[in-house]
């Protein structure tokens, strides 16, 4: 279940509610504070985007620039400085979906402000500062045709042209995206269950306790509010692992060749579910959980 | 005479106070200094028009109109307003000795309507932080009107109610309106005093 802050890759075959999840995302994400709500405002009140009737924004944005965006529409610059769609959903959530169809110099923006919270656009005569604290939900089909990994397709695309299309996604990119969850298309007696899944308002409420035991977590500290913003001394005061967790984390690290960036990102996930149930400390359960959603750094994805 | 009247710009998400200085001197000319870009520089054109629309006079005087600071840029046409009421208020058109405890910004159309500009919220924060008395957005609110009411002001209420769920920002769409007669008569500026 991803929580706030985590950034999340959804690779699945067209049709099988890759957009449907992403578009369900503000729903159960916990509503804004007031500080957030006039951080929020007050970038697009530069726009000029709020609307007349609107005070403040309360509902988080969705934003879901089209593939054909350029880099400085999206971080932000111009002659005029205005901020870019990635300032936009300050405090909520940028949707790219076919994340492989941007521009390379698009994708290539990205990693930074993900990592700093802001962007500070430079040239000749400003210097201007955005925040830019979203949370990136990415989507894409594992292969060009769409169909790999979907076990009733036909495999169309061959291996080759496979790599190129993963390859239009930088490693450093893909090192930042915390979660990757694999979308299989739902089987004809699934859609037609009368059975109702659990309802955006009961997980917005799991989601909003686990929000709570951070904002206690985090009371101390004025820059940080969650999980996803933990720096590496924090991670070590806050995710401490027994000596099971750690042999579990050590063998996965070195199976599967990850970065210390993922080292850390799988501890702030583990954090994360170990809040959703209300854990004092990460068990090995919540690591492995954490390592199962770093799917695209294991080597052989390809098959 | 000389006066002071102020606006704001907006760098990045934040917004700085602009001290506009008028001055009306003997002699015939306009001058608009302190690093204005160009949409600043045709706010002469719409003033011009939306004062004679509205049935004023543009001063035939030598007006000089400075913007401090001078090295930052100011952009956009939400000057106008700005401009129009420091150069009345200083060729002594219009009797408004509280001007400078507001923030006034606004775009004209040539009728004297009032458009809506950017960056109201972050313009709206700095106010209130350096504590002027009120400001003046016109929301799309016909400045015409506003002449014929004498000026009067809308003026972007901000309630702040720090409850926990409830909070609002609404626009006061009409201020208890006085006859208009009364007030061009004194040709005085009622501008409202709204809690900020």
């Amino acid at each position: 279940m991803p929580q706030r802050g985590h950034n999340i890759i959804l690779v699945g075959p067209p049709g099988s509610g890759k957009i449907r999840l992403a578009k369900r995302l503000p729903s159960i994400l916990p509503p804004m504070t007031l500080h957030e709500a006039l951080e929020t405002t007050k970038i697009h009140s530069v726009v000029g985007r709020v609307k007349e009737n609107v005070g403040l924004m309360t509902q988080r944005p969705f934003r879901s620039p089209h593939h054909t965006i350029s880099d400085v529409a999206l971080v932000g610059g111009g002659a005029y400085p205005q901020p870019g769609e990635i300032s936009l959903s300050h405090n909520a959530v940028l949707f790219l979906d076919e994340l492989p169809e941007f521009k390379r110099s698009v994708l290539e923006v990205i990693p930074q402000p993900l990592e700093d919270r802001e962007v500070t656009i430079s040239r000749v005569k400003f210097t201007v500062t955005y925040p830019s604290s979203f949370m990136l939900v990415a989507s894409m089909n594992p292969s060009p045709s769409g169909y790999f990994n979907d076990p009733g397709a036909p495999a169309t695309s061959s291996p080759a042209e496979m790599q190129r299309y993963l390859g239009k996604i930088s490693g450093p990119l893909l090192d930042r995206i915390d979660i990757h969850i694999e979308v299989t298309p739902v089987p004809f007696e699934k859609l037609s269950e009368e059975h109702r899944g659990e309802s955006s308002v009961d997980i917005r409420e799991r989601l909003t306790t686990a929000r709570e035991i951070q904002v206690e977590r985090f009371k101390e500290n004025e820059n940080i509010h969650y999980n996803a913003q933990m720096s590496v001394k924090q991670i070590r005061k806050h995710c401490e692992l027994d000596r099971v967790s750690k042999e579990l984390l050590k063998t996965a690290m070195e199976r599967l060749n990850l970065s210390a960036r993922a080292y850390d990102r799988i501890l702030k996930v583990a954090r994360s579910i170990a809040d959703l149930e209300s854990a004092e400390n990460i068990c090995g359960k919540h690591i492995s959980e954490a390592i199962q959603y770093r799917s695209l750094d294991r080597d052989g994805w390809l098959g | 005479m000389l006066v002071k009247v102020y606006g704001s710009a907006v760098f990045g998400v934040k917004a700085t106070t602009i001290t506009v200085e008028v001055n009306v001197d003997t002699g015939i000319a306009y001058h608009l200094v302190g690093l204005p870009d160009n949409a600043v520089k045709e706010s002469s054109y719409r003033i011009t028009a939306a004062l004679q629309n509205t049935g004023f006079k543009f001063t035939l005087k030598k007006i000089i109109v400075n913007m401090v600071p001078a090295d930052l840029r100011k952009e956009g046409s939400a000057y106008d307003l700005t401009f129009v009421l420091g150069i009345l208020r200083a060729s002594g058109k219009i009797q408004a000795e509280n001007i400078s405890e507001y923030l006034i910004m606004g775009e004209l159309s040539l009728d004297g309507s009032l458009q809506p500009i950017k960056g109201a919220l972050p313009i709206a924060i700095k106010a209130r932080e350096e504590s002027f008395k009120g400001l003046s957005f016109l929301n799309r609110t016909l400045a015409k009107r506003l002449l014929l009411m004498a000026w009067k002001f809308t003026v972007l209420k901000i309630f702040l109610r720090l409850s926990i769920s409830s909070i609002k920002m609404s626009l006061l769409k009409k201020p208890k309106s006085i006859p208009a007669k009364n007030f061009i008569k004194t040709s005085k500026i009622p501008i409202l005093i709204l809690p900020m």
